[in-house]
């Protein structure tokens, strides 16, 4: 906190900040991003708000230890470090699926057909079709053998997920919740293999950076990369602590 | 189909229902009856009486037959049967033979004709012939404002007003309407172009997706430009015609033709101006597609991974971070009013030392006490005995926390020699209370100064 307050003293308020948070639609947007939500160019007006008021903005979250990151693809989301005074949750396993089984299919030219509107039922076809269907009925069940129950209870289970990917922006529903279209913000869960490079090497990256975690015994464990990645910025800050 | 399209009407949906159940309606047509179909009216259309005897249905359908590739053997009966069930289906009429030298006669129904001709001349709707229609409907229905305006006699008005309208004009619009639908299928026939051309070569497709699109763009919005002008003269026209015919009770029914007209007129040019703006959303959307997924998957390399890194979903197995912040909740309207009144009074006398912290210092103290008193004389301080006079006055609830008090307390003394000098033995179990409870422990006899 004490590196913020280095390069901006805190009895003052810059103006274009000042007008930013007066702005009536700040504490809904400021809501919002904090419950996770990505803003994307679909909110118009508050996509508008966020691109305008971007770099003071950006300062307001820094000193709760947030970034507020603006994606490539041009969408907005808080990216909490690991010192945030804002808390942070982690996706579970289904939702990650979920979730780039959604990215690989914003990316297929079947979007076009439908005009960008999917159903439930593609999005379980499609997941049928990439994942392993044993591994995913491991996700509902540890001793799943593939009852029709089980696989009840998936589908149950990916609606959830779609429900929480809602809530945080990456899709819209569409009269109800069997159809929705999809949202840049999935490319979030692309972002390992977004280039040709080693994935390992860019989850790591990920990882340091804040936006991932990994629960693997191969790599070092994310507690340990967030405090490497905390004295890492203070070194290149020059500050001590 | 004006007239059908008026029996439609007239008749609410399950009367409509109902009708077709009792009436026994069926059609069926696979691909070679269809073809068979279109054959006859083919043949038809070459014979200037378009009657067709029973020969030239065979004929027709062995033709049929060996395209599709069928048993020779069957063939005639199997011709027979087509034709019976077309006759069924209403497809044929039968001109039955009243004797057994003359043959029958067959002509295609207008529901055979209908069909065919939606194969058939589908692709021929163009913008072109719209504008040729328009001119023609604007033609009629200025001859009929003359019509009107000479006057006459009910015949007159019968023949050179009432059936022009109904009969030239309103089956007019049936074909711009027709023309229109025929668009709209062209439309979807262009979307799925599209789709299937980012299918095979993505990037490569993008110019011919752009081609197709600002074709299909340039053409709806001619073709409306073509009905909107037109649209107002053909207007201005039918409200003529309405006004001459105005106030005359004798005409009431032409008046309430050209209102149905208009309606017409409205909602084929409404279509139009909405079909534009459908069709520019789904161009927004391409190019938005083109421009996002396009853009950021040139060769389809970051699908490809995305589908590896489900399919290996255990080495890609990462979890995405995202703020989630801890609700609010104290902020909610019921809870914005404060309570303010005091909810502590005075606590009574007799209650204050009811703590428990409180009595445990009390009894530690009166222990502490009773301990110093052996320490200072020396004498060595056996727990077991001491504990058996002491729990004697305490009830057998405490005797626990009594216990625990008086270990804490002997602790904190001195050490047992036996202890110290690491002899092994073990100090004997010795009873404490009445119910049972034993303590091993050395006597402490090394106190600290």
């Amino acid at each position: 906190m004490q590196l913020h307050d280095a390069q901006a003293p805190s009895d003052y308020l810059p103006s274009d900040l000042a007008r930013a948070i007066a702005n009536p639609l700040f504490p809904q947007i400021d809501a919002l991003l904090r419950s996770g939500r990505h803003i994307s160019s679909d909110d118009f007006q508050f996509h508008q708000f966020l691109s305008d008021a971007y770099d003071a903005l950006d300062l307001f979250y820094r000193r709760y230890q947030v970034e507020l990151i603006k994606a490539p693809e041009g969408f907005y989301y808080l990216r909490p470090k690991s010192t945030a005074l804002i808390g942070t949750s982690m996706l579970s396993e289904l939702d990650m699926l979920v979730g780039k089984v959604l990215c690989y299919m914003y990316l297929s030219p079947e979007r076009l057909a439908n005009e960008g509107v999917f159903t439930q039922l593609e999005l379980l076809e499609e997941l049928s079709n990439l994942a392993d269907e044993t591994q995913l009925l491991r996700m509902v069940n540890q001793r799943s053998g593939g009852s029709d129950l089980d696989k009840q209870k998936l589908k149950d289970k990916v609606k959830g997920s779609l429900r929480r990917l809602k809530r945080l922006g990456m899709l819209t529903f569409i009269a109800g919740v069997e159809k929705f279209s999809l949202n840049e913000s999935v490319f979030r869960f692309g972002a390992d293999v977004r280039t040709d490079e080693d994935p390992r090497a860019v989850q790591l990256r990920l990882i340091q950076s804040g936006e991932a975690i990994v629960h693997d015994a191969d790599l070092p464990q994310a507690d340990a990369l967030q405090n490497n990645q905390d004295s890492d910025n203070e070194e290149q800050l020059g500050l001590e602590v | 189909m004006t007239i059908n399209s008026e029996a439609v009407s007239q008749k609410n949906i399950p009367e409509l229902i109902g009708w077709v159940q009792q009436e026994h309606f069926s059609l069926s047509l696979p691909s070679d009856r269809l073809a068979y179909l279109i054959a006859i009216a083919a043949v038809a259309e070459q014979e200037v009486a378009a009657e067709l005897s029973e020969a030239q249905l065979q004929d027709a359908f062995r033709l049929v037959s060996d395209i599709f590739e069928q048993v020779d053997e069957t063939q005639t009966e199997r011709a027979n049967n087509a034709i019976n069930e077309f006759c069924r289906q209403q497809l044929l009429n039968r001109f039955g033979a009243d004797t057994l030298e003359t043959s029958s006669l067959y002509r295609l129904t207008p529901l055979a004709l209908g069909i065919v001709n939606f194969y058939v001349e589908q692709k021929a709707y163009t913008n072109v012939k719209l504008s040729i229609l328009l001119t023609r409907v604007a033609t009629e229905i200025d001859k009929v404002f003359d019509a009107a305006q000479h006057g006459g006699d009910e015949n007159y008005w019968e023949e050179q007003v009432f059936s022009v309208l109904k009969y030239s004009v309103e089956d007019t619009f049936e074909r711009i309407d027709l023309t229109q639908r025929a668009m709209d299928s062209q439309q979807q026939s262009v979307k799925d172009d599209i789709a299937k051309l980012l299918h095979q070569d993505w990037s490569q497709a993008i110019s011919a997706c752009e081609k197709l699109l600002s074709e299909t763009g340039s053409h709806l919005k001619e073709l409306q430009d073509t009905l909107t002008s037109a649209g107002d003269q053909l207007q201005s026209g039918l409200l003529n015609i309405q006004e001459t015919v105005h106030g005359q009770s004798a005409l009431n029914h032409i008046e309430d033709l050209t209102f149905t007209l208009q309606a017409r007129l409205d909602a084929i040019i409404a279509w139009g101006q909405q079909s534009i703006d459908l069709w520019t959303r789904y161009d927004r959307h391409v190019h938005k597609f083109i421009r996002t997924s396009i853009d950021m998957d040139k060769n389809r390399a970051f699908s490809q991974r995305l589908r590896e890194s489900v399919q290996n979903f255990s080495e890609h197995n990462w979890r995405l971070l995202v703020a989630q912040d801890d609700k609010l909740l104290e902020l909610r309207d019921e809870t914005l009013v404060m309570d303010e009144q005091e909810v502590t009074g005075q606590l009574p006398q007799e209650m204050e030392y009811q703590e428990l912290v409180d009595i445990q210092n009390v009894v530690a103290a009166r222990i502490e006490l009773q301990l110093n008193e052996l320490k200072q004389q020396g004498k060595p301080l056996a727990i077991a005995d001491l504990l058996r006079d002491m729990l004697a006055d305490y009830p057998s609830v405490q005797h626990f926390d009594i216990a625990r008090l008086m270990i804490d307390e002997a602790c904190k003394l001195g050490l047992s020699s036996a202890e110290i000098q690491h002899t092994g033995m073990q100090a004997p179990w010795q009873p404490i209370n009445q119910t049972g409870a034993k303590v091993q422990a050395h006597a402490i006899d090394t106190y600290e100064e």
